[in-house]
């Protein structure tokens, strides 16, 4: 293996439709090609200088305007797969709903990677450490998958299988992600690795409070195991508890149960999930006083 | 097997058109660097950290070390040679003519000292600038996320921000 | 404007910087900024293993590729090389050859096997990807301690016993005085090892003349010791060879010896008689570059009840990696050991160097190469005394500082420090710590405030004759008939900001108009001898020659019959034009006082740090804002090793640190707005009455850092941690500390 910041040789074609990415797809696929997705390509891109990845064809996607934007229906919030960090950064929509995901795209890696980085991407990299997947699991996010044969929606939680792997079959496209509509308070906060801006843990927590009762919450950890996960136990532990500090530690406490982490020489298994536990309540405590200040907000 | 090796680039580069076939692995910053020759964008790193490569496409700030030279085709790119208007007058030795007001900025805060992280440092910072007139300097610190200088600790890199900053809201 | 009104003018004088407008505007001229048409472009083939035996080279495949000019393995380099080993060294060293590339044994992950030239870069990376190298492995040895032990794995048949170089510093009576003293203090402390990551890795373009003359571009900090080296090393005369540094991103030490690839490549473009250009990726540069630091200090203090130290003794490993590059042993034999006692009166001193050569990157200078070791060790263990003997850590210093009136004063170690108030420095640190209340920080964060006070020697002239036979970095100072200067000079900037502060030096001694002065320095073939820039030394030893230089013009110009301005007398003489050298002025002794403030968060062992204030003593200063932004820039770096930076390698040798996704250098965010200050006792020792100061925020920081952080620990009892100073690394302490 030579490390090199040349990417392998490799054929390029430019979709310009995504009918026509389909139909690219699929052909590569019949000549046995490894053919790779290129959208904003900052993951893909490293990944290829470093020649950790080396496909033979890239189908760039990046100019498919029809899969660029974020649309409000009545199954939700659609974010199309091409809408860059950057966009969704600048979108008040977004900023008013899912505080969460602006605190997430405000420590993402860097302006520069943001502006070219996609939701879609993020999503079909399958990365164990990223920041999104953290906080679109938490919003019980549903991911669109497209391919010649139609489309199809799975949960995020099914759809990411393990580090860098998901359930992305080798003629789909990631072409939407939905969050469903929910009045609540929502945060994440990160622990970051401070070379690569990766988060060694991040947490984001998703609440309801009604009547001074949390009556629904959804906790998601990202950086400290095999893939991005949901905090069951926690969130069960949250639901008909009051938004109250003992509640709210003893389920922060609760985020790594079962949990198998990750362990490099940034971060032992052991700190990451320690740091899990600290950013819950951390997050937890932000997203219960978004949720309370969103109430009373509405009373005025 | 769908794609070419090679691919047609057109692009426009500081206002002049330009159209060349190469490998379709040629990154943006190696098609500025060794076919356009504007060597002011610099290779720092290998893994998108150091930023040194900035350049604006479609003017917003990218890494051109992470952007196929195929992926620009179509697209407008303004590199550090391209930002101040006119560059031709010959800079004295005080404030210099032929600087973008971040230039001369970075030029009388001490911005700089090797001078190898700057051009990306200045194409950040505009960046920054165009979404925020009016950062503080925890923004400015925060902002250059993805720019990294070894030789001025980015004291004056920082200053020189916060001064561009205050003189392009008054122009 | 008279001679004298105009130096009072312009040297002081925060003048901004004349190098700026061209690399603002990408007008730079980097080593790979420049492409002569038929450039090959070259890729080395490196060892991915620590420690091997070399079973076999296969190249054929990769010289049958696409693109491919040539591939150049060691067989293919006979009569070249070896390079340079250690310079300096004490009797009973050992000095293993250091070869081009690898033929026998592989001893570092990272080490040049063979170098693959191609039309393009993406072909010849491509090929290399065919060059087929089969390793026998062997197992690796990577720490210093390690590598000094019995039955470890050894590197050379020369060195038994993995130790390159050992060397005793005695004065006085330590035994006595430890056996006399009221407190006694030790600690075994790591400096850590570090990669320099100058933005611009380093590169190379070799291009062959017609004339049968060799011009070598290169990254380079001592273009003039480049070419000497090269020729030495690829057998030609020196004077076929012209090395042109150009600009430069940064050197920090890195940029100073010549590397076994560079050697590779020269040697390419010789052979094919085109030219070739290969610059360093940075994962490649975390490998092949040379890293700093990676001491291990077992040091131990003597102290009275007044808190007065009085001995100093231990050993101090330090590793030199798998083969000794020219610099490394000087900056353990003549820096690190020696400033172990740093400003204060410590007359029993006994420290045994121990250096060895382990399977890792050479070790070479890096910013403060010594200093900042032997002030990091030596002021955690002021600070350790002071908490022993309950004592204010600014009282213990302030009553073993050396005093005004003892200099010039001769250390234990018998190092001459020319002149300073070490005590007027830390006096105006404490008054601006306490002018600003504690910083508000959030409920349960730890605040902590340390201090660090610390001796930069700096101006080192290397006690090696120049092609003229004498000693001294050259200056030649050039008047037109139209009154313009030239400076040319030896010494070689690459950041410093050099061509505004020797005009700004030249301008006021020869009392003309500052923008008629042009500097010139980089190339072998337009500047005189010199040694180059590293080691503080430019403004004592370059500005020495330029001053000697001046005032031989303004001697020439007396000579006209009457006084004249120096222009009109140059117009009246047809020109003037001197040449001077800095003979070897003695080094100085900048000094400094620096403090920290930090905060803790005891959850998640994070440390901000909230104020990092910085008080320098360089004697005269030639251009306040240069000095400020070396100081900034220093301090980073500091920063950098005190809580980030760590070069590590796992049990195997594998490096996994080797990429700046997994290295973390200091960002703009992880950094306070440093409040810098300046005092000044001018040195005697050099006609300007400047000390060199390039290094001293890499030497004060990084301890104050650490005191700082072990002062906001302290409730919880813990006494020392190693750097970097990890959020894991503070949050296992405070763990184990809460039981």
């Amino acid at each position: 293996m030579i490390a090199t910041m040349f990417p392998a040789d490799f054929a390029y074609a430019r979709a310009d439709s995504l009918e026509h990415a389909l139909c690219l797809l699929s052909e590569a696929q019949a000549d046995g090609d490894d053919a790779k997705l290129l959208a904003g390509g900052q993951s893909l891109l490293p990944m290829m200088k470093l020649r950790l990845a080396a496909p033979q064809t890239l189908i760039d996607i990046g100019g498919l305007t029809e899969l660029r934007g974020v649309a409000r229906g009545a199954d939700g919030t659609t974010i199309k797969a091409l809408t860059t960090y950057r966009a969704l950064q600048r979108d008040p929509r977004i900023a008013a709903a899912f505080p969460a995901m602006t605190d997430a795209l405000a420590v993402l890696a860097d302006q520069q990677v943001r502006a070219r980085g996609t939701v879609g991407g993020c999503v079909a990299h399958g990365d164990p450490a990223a920041d999104l997947p953290a906080v679109l699991l938490a919003l019980d996010a549903q991911v669109t998958l497209t391919s010649a044969a139609g489309s199809r929606t799975t949960p995020l939680d099914s759809f990411l299988q393990g580090v860098f792997a998901t359930d992305l079959a080798g003629d789909e496209i990631v072409t939407a992600v939905t969050i469903p509509a929910s009045p609540v308070g929502s945060a994440y906060e990160k622990f970051e690795q401070p070379a690569s801006h990766l988060p060694l843990a991040g947490v984001c927590a998703v609440v309801t409070v009604e009547n001074q009762v949390i009556t629904s919450a959804r906790v998601a950890v990202t950086g400290v195991a095999a893939r991005p996960f949901r905090a069951l136990d926690a969130e069960r532990s949250l639901v008909a508890a009051r938004p109250e500090p003992d509640s709210l530690a003893a389920a922060a406490a609760a985020v790594t149960a079962g949990v198998r982490p990750l362990s490099d020489q940034h971060a032992s298994g052991p700190f990451r999930l320690h740091l899990a536990r600290v950013l819950a309540r951390r997050a937890l405590e932000r997203a219960v006083s978004r949720a309370t200040t969103v109430r009373s907000g509405r009373g005025c | 097997m769908p794609g070419s090796r090679d691919v047609i680039v057109e692009v426009t580069v500081n206002g002049a058109r330009h159209t060349a076939q190469v490998p379709a692995r040629t990154l943006l910053v190696h098609f500025l660097r060794d076919r356009l020759r504007l060597t002011g964008t610099h290779v720092g790193c290998d893994t998108t950290q150091c930023g040194a490569c900035t350049v604006a496409l479609d003017g917003v700030a990218v890494k051109s070390c992470t952007v196929l030279a195929a992926q620009a085709s179509g697209h407008e790119i303004t590199t550090i040679e391209g930002l101040a208007p006119a560059a031709g007058a010959d800079p004295g030795p005080g404030a210099a003519a032929g600087l973008h007001p971040i230039q001369r900025a970075f030029q009388q805060a001490h911005g700089l000292q090797c001078g190898y992280c700057t051009p990306g440092m200045v194409m950040a910072i505009r960046q920054l600038l165009s979404d925020n007139p009016d950062p503080s300097e925890q923004d400015v610190r925060h902002g250059l996320a993805g720019n990294i200088c070894r030789c001025t600790g980015y004291q004056n890199i920082v200053a020189a921000a916060l001064a561009a900053a205050r003189q392009l809201r008054e122009a | 404007m008279s001679a004298a009104g105009n130096r009072d003018n312009l040297i002081g004088r925060a003048v901004v910087r004349r190098e700026d407008p061209a690399l603002l505007t990408g007008r730079g001229q980097y080593v790979d900024d420049v492409a002569p048409p038929g450039t090959l472009h070259a890729f080395v083939v490196r060892s991915p293993v620590a420690h091997a035996r070399i079973v076999s080279v296969e190249a054929g495949a990769a010289r049958q590729a696409p693109g491919v000019a040539a591939v150049f393995t060691a067989a293919d380099l006979a009569g070249v090389g070896p390079l340079p080993g250690g310079e300096g060294l004490p009797p009973g060293s050992r000095n293993p050859a250091y070869p081009v590339l690898a033929a026998e044994k592989v001893l570092w992950a990272g080490q040049p096997v063979a170098l693959v030239v191609a039309e393009t870069p993406e072909l010849a990376a491509d090929a290399a990807e065919l060059v087929a190298v089969e390793y026998d492995e062997l197992p690796a040895v990577t720490g210093p301690l390690e590598a000094a032990a019995e039955g470890a794995p050894l590197l050379h048949s020369g060195a038994p016993d993995n130790i390159a170089l050992r060397k005793r510093i005695v004065a006085g009576d330590a035994a006595a005085a430890f056996a006399a003293a009221a407190h006694r203090v030790g600690q075994r402390m790591v400096s850590q090892r570090l990669a320099p990551v100058a933005l611009e890795p380093r590169g190379v373009l070799a291009v062959p003349g017609e004339d049968g003359r060799l011009e070598v571009r290169m990254s380079t900090q001592r273009p003039h010791g480049a070419r000497i080296w090269l020729a030495r090393i690829l057998g030609l005369p020196p004077e076929r060879m012209r090395v042109v540094a150009g600009d430069m991103g940064g050197g920090f030490g890195a940029k100073g010896p010549v590397y076994p690839d560079q050697v590779a490549v020269i040697h390419a473009a010789r052979t094919l008689g085109r030219p070739v250009k290969w610059v360093e990726e940075r994962s490649e540069s975390f490998l092949a570059t040379t890293h700093g630091r990676d001491q291990v200090a077992d040091l131990e203090v003597a102290a009275d009840a007044d808190g007065r130290i009085t001995a100093m003794r231990g050993t101090v490993h330090a590793s030199f990696g798998a083969y000794f590059t020219p610099n490394a042993p000087g900056s353990l034999l003549g820096r690190l050991g020696p400033m172990l006692p740093q400003g204060y009166r410590i007359e029993n001193f006994d420290v045994e160097l121990v250096g060895v050569f382990a399977n890792t990157t050479p070790i070479g200078p890096y910013r403060g190469a010594g200093r900042p070791e032997a002030a990091y060790f030596c002021e955690r263990l002021v600070d350790l005394v002071a908490l022993q003997a309950g004592l204010d850590p600014a009282e213990v210093r302030r009553r073993n500082f050396v005093p005004p009136a003892d200099f010039p004063y001769t250390s234990c170690t018998g190092l001459t420090y020319d002149s300073g108030d070490y005590q007027a420095g830390l006096d105006l640190l404490l008054e601006k710590l306490s002018a600003v209340p504690a910083p508000a920080v959030p409920e349960g964060h730890l605040l902590g405030t340390g201090i660090a006070s610390f001796v930069e020697p700096g101006g080192i002239t290397p006690r090696i004759p120049g092609p003229d036979g004498s000693v001294g970095d050259q200056a030649t100072v050039t008047v037109s008939p139209a009154g313009k200067v030239t400076v040319a000079v030896g010494t070689s900037g690459h950041g410093q900001g050099h061509e505004t502060a020797f005009a700004q030096l030249a301008a006021g001694l020869l009392g003309v108009p500052y923008e008629d002065v042009t500097v010139v320095f980089g190339d072998t073939d337009a500047a005189p001898f010199g040694y180059g820039t590293f080691g503080s030394r430019s403004a004592v030893a370059g500005g020495s020659a330029v001053y000697h230089a001046c005032q031989a013009v303004l001697e020439a110009a007396r000579r006209v019959d009457a006084p004249m301005p120096v222009a009109e007398a140059a117009a009246r003489l047809g020109g003037i034009s001197a040449t001077a050298s800095s003979g070897a002025p003695p080094e100085t002794y900048a000094s400094g006082s620096y403090g920290c403030v930090v905060s803790v968060d005891p959850d998640t062992g994070r440390v901000s740090v909230l104020r990092v204030v910085a008080v320098d003593d360089c004697g005269v200063v030639i251009n306040p804002l240069l000095v400020e932004g070396q100081v900034h820039g220093a301090v980073a770096q500091g920063l950098g090793q005190a809580l980030t930076e760590h070069v590590q390698y796992d049990a195997a040798g594998q490096p996994m640190s080797a990429s700046l996704m997994d290295y973390a250098v200091p960002l703009a965010a992880s950094l306070p707005s440093i409040e810098s200050y300046l005092v000044s006792t001018p040195s005697p020792a050099n006609p300007l009455g400047v000390k060199g100061m390039g290094e001293s925020g890499t030497i004060g920081v990084t301890p104050a850092l650490v005191n700082a952080v072990m002062a906001a620990l302290r409730p919880y009892g813990i006494r020392h941690l190693d750097m970097p100073l990890t959020p894991e690394k503070i949050w296992a302490a405070i763990q184990q500390a809460r039981g």
